[in-house]
């Protein structure tokens, strides 16, 4: 983190530093055997993004049969 | 310890001010990829003591890890398609609370499916056990086979031995009841015509509804047709839809859309009237892919906010929102603002001019309501306040009076029918008392327009016949520029409804009156 705005977590290019780690590197092998913290904590984040949310589908129109 | 995601300002700023970037969509793939791949981790974990009539999931896992040594592509396929993005976000919810009627197990089974499926791709010898639904067999990215099975749930085996593939009895790809994944292309856009797959609409298992060859070429023609408007004249958006647009769903249901915010790169909707159309439906339902990935990493609204309650106006829709969904709409109207901003640069039609300023106006509405309702992060808050400049910079785009006035009458016309529906005055019942007993508010006539005064004289025609009609009461509001009626039409309405349950009478545009 080279600097904050407004509470964020910021790069000197201006990238905002997010808490969910960049997985795609890693073999699925590795990705299994893995104990990063790092790893655990953006399973949990991710994880409870999607169950919390209700908005899961987006449409135009109210369907009723879904 | 692995690095974390990045997202530069620059590219929150595109987002925020319906720009579209090819650089955007690239880190967005690459975002969605590593999300995959946390959620798969997060399902082996959290299935390890499901039993299920399919071999063990570790099975399947080693089978996806032995592929991909041999073909990472083939197993990119089938963890990037947009089917394994659903599946993970409703199992691990299934998980958490298992409310659903269908086994589990058939949702834990799909593990088997993608695996199976990443090893035909790869050209990969082996056998596994997937489950069955009414006697077909999905392999996700591949197609669909049916098998004998008098069951609603099932198992059978897939087997794949020196090239020749076969589940059950059924051979792959030539043999009968097999169904393949169809593709469609137009130009540089490449996308899968998903008819087959149980879990296409977001909901399911559903049967396949195998477009005809006739049906399979109107679609490709009328995409062709939408290709060459996109590329000819939207030229970053069609570079974006090219990179990331995958899945296309053909639906039965008359001028409708959808996509998932868990499934990137798959759009369901009917087959859209005209190109135009057809380019504002894909735009409009990319960026609500974009932003399900954007969000798998930032916080847009404070988490402690209740943001799941449906309580907000949104103006595109007649049902009320919650804040995280009212806020992938304005991310969606973005876009297709900016889409119809650059179409009416070189498509001088009044229709053209008409959507680029409905749409300005519903999104402007819907920020507002954002910034002004909800607890917003201080990224959101910036984001909001990005997307205000963009849409105040698009109100100065010069337009004829007449098509800012018809924009303003539609989008007041459904804030107003929305307001009656969806509000309920608490002090109703008591200002119907006042008006039954005669008490206060002096009556004032109504004061309007004499050139509206036909459209308020059927308006309140129509509201003596059909009291509860909202439309009715929306164009009384319009057409009497009753300020009352239009600032607080739920409350006028509501009034009028309890003196009538209590067998009295009045006039709507005196009751609105004596309210003001």
């Amino acid at each position: 983190v080279d600097a904050t705005e407004k509470g964020l977590a910021m790069t000197r290019a201006g990238e905002v530093i997010t808490k969910v780690v960049d997985v795609t590197e890693l073999s699925l092998k590795q990705l299994r055997a893995s104990d990063d913290q790092g790893l655990i904590q953006s399973i949990e984040i991710i994880t409870g993004r999607a169950q919390c949310s209700q908005t899961g589908v987006l449409q135009n129109q109210v369907r009723e049969d879904i | 310890m692995l690095d974390t995601h990045r997202v530069s300002l620059e590219h929150l700023d595109a987002m925020a001010e319906g720009t579209s970037s090819l650089a955007v969509v690239e880190l967005l793939k690459k975002v969605n990829r590593s999300r995959q791949l946390v959620m798969l981790r997060a399902v082996l974990d959290r299935t390890l003591g499901i039993t299920t009539p399919l071999p063990p999931l570790d099975e399947a896992w080693s089978l996806l890890v032995a592929v991909q040594r041999r073909n990472e592509a083939a197993v990119d396929a089938v963890i990037t398609h947009p089917r394994t993005g659903w599946w993970t976000a409703t199992l691990l919810r299934l998980l958490n609370r298992d409310d659903g009627e269908q086994p589990l197990w058939t949702h834990v089974g799909y593990l088997h499916q993608m695996a199976a499926a990443a090893a035909i791709r790869a050209g990969h010898d082996f056998r596994m056990c997937v489950p069955v639904w009414r006697g077909t067999v999905m392999l996700p990215t591949l197609g669909i086979a049916t098998v004998p099975s008098g069951a609603e749930w099932d198992v059978a085996e897939v087997c794949s031995s020196g090239g020749h593939v076969t589940i059950g009895d059924t051979r792959i790809p030539d043999g009968p009841g097999w169904l393949a994944l169809r593709t469609l292309r137009a130009g540089e856009l490449e996308v899968c015509l998903d008819d087959i797959d149980p879990y296409r609409e977001f909901h399911g298992p559903m049967p396949p509804r195998r477009l005809s060859d006739d049906e399979v070429a109107t679609w490709s023609e009328s995409l062709r047709h939408t290709w060459q408007l996109l590329s000819d004249h939207h030229p970053e958006t069609a570079a974006e839809l090219a990179s990331g647009l995958t899945t296309l769903v053909p639906c039965m249901t008359a001028d409708y859309s959808a996509s998932h915010n868990d499934a990137f790169g798959s759009v369901v909707l009917s087959l859209p009237p005209d190109a135009t159309t057809f380019a504002e439906v894909l735009v409009h339902e990319f960026q609500h892919n974009k932003f399900g990935v954007l969000l798998s990493l930032v916080d847009l609204l404070d988490p402690k906010g209740d943001n799941e309650t449906p309580r907000l106006y949104a103006p595109w829709r007649d049902d009320p929102r919650p804040p995280t969904g009212l806020l992938h709409g304005v991310v969606s109207f973005l876009g297709v603002t900016a889409f119809y901003h650059n179409q009416s640069i070189m498509d001088s039609r009044l229709i053209v001019q008409f959507e680029f300023e409905y749409h300005r106006m519903q999104t402007s509405q819907a920020v507002e309501i954002l910034l002004n309702e909800t607890t917003l992060s201080e990224l959101g808050q910036r984001f909001l306040s990005k997307a205000r400049d963009q849409l105040l910079r698009w109100a100065t785009v010069p337009l004829p009076d007449h098509i800012r006035e018809a924009a303003q009458r539609a989008c007041d016309d459904h804030r107003l029918s929305w307001r009656i529906r969806h509000l309920r005055p608490r002090d109703a019942d008591v200002i119907a008392d006042a008006w039954l007993n005669e008490r206060s508010k002096p009556v004032v006539e109504p004061n309007t327009h004499e050139e509206n005064e036909a459209a308020v004289k059927l308006c309140r025609q129509e509201i003596l016949a059909r009291p509860e009609s909202v439309t009715a009461w929306a164009g009384l509001a319009l057409a009497s520029e009753d300020k009352t009626l239009q600032d607080r039409p739920e409350l006028v309405f509501a009034v009028y409804q309890e003196i009538r349950s209590r067998g009295g009478t009045a006039d709507p545009l005196r009751l609105a009156e004596w309210l003001s």
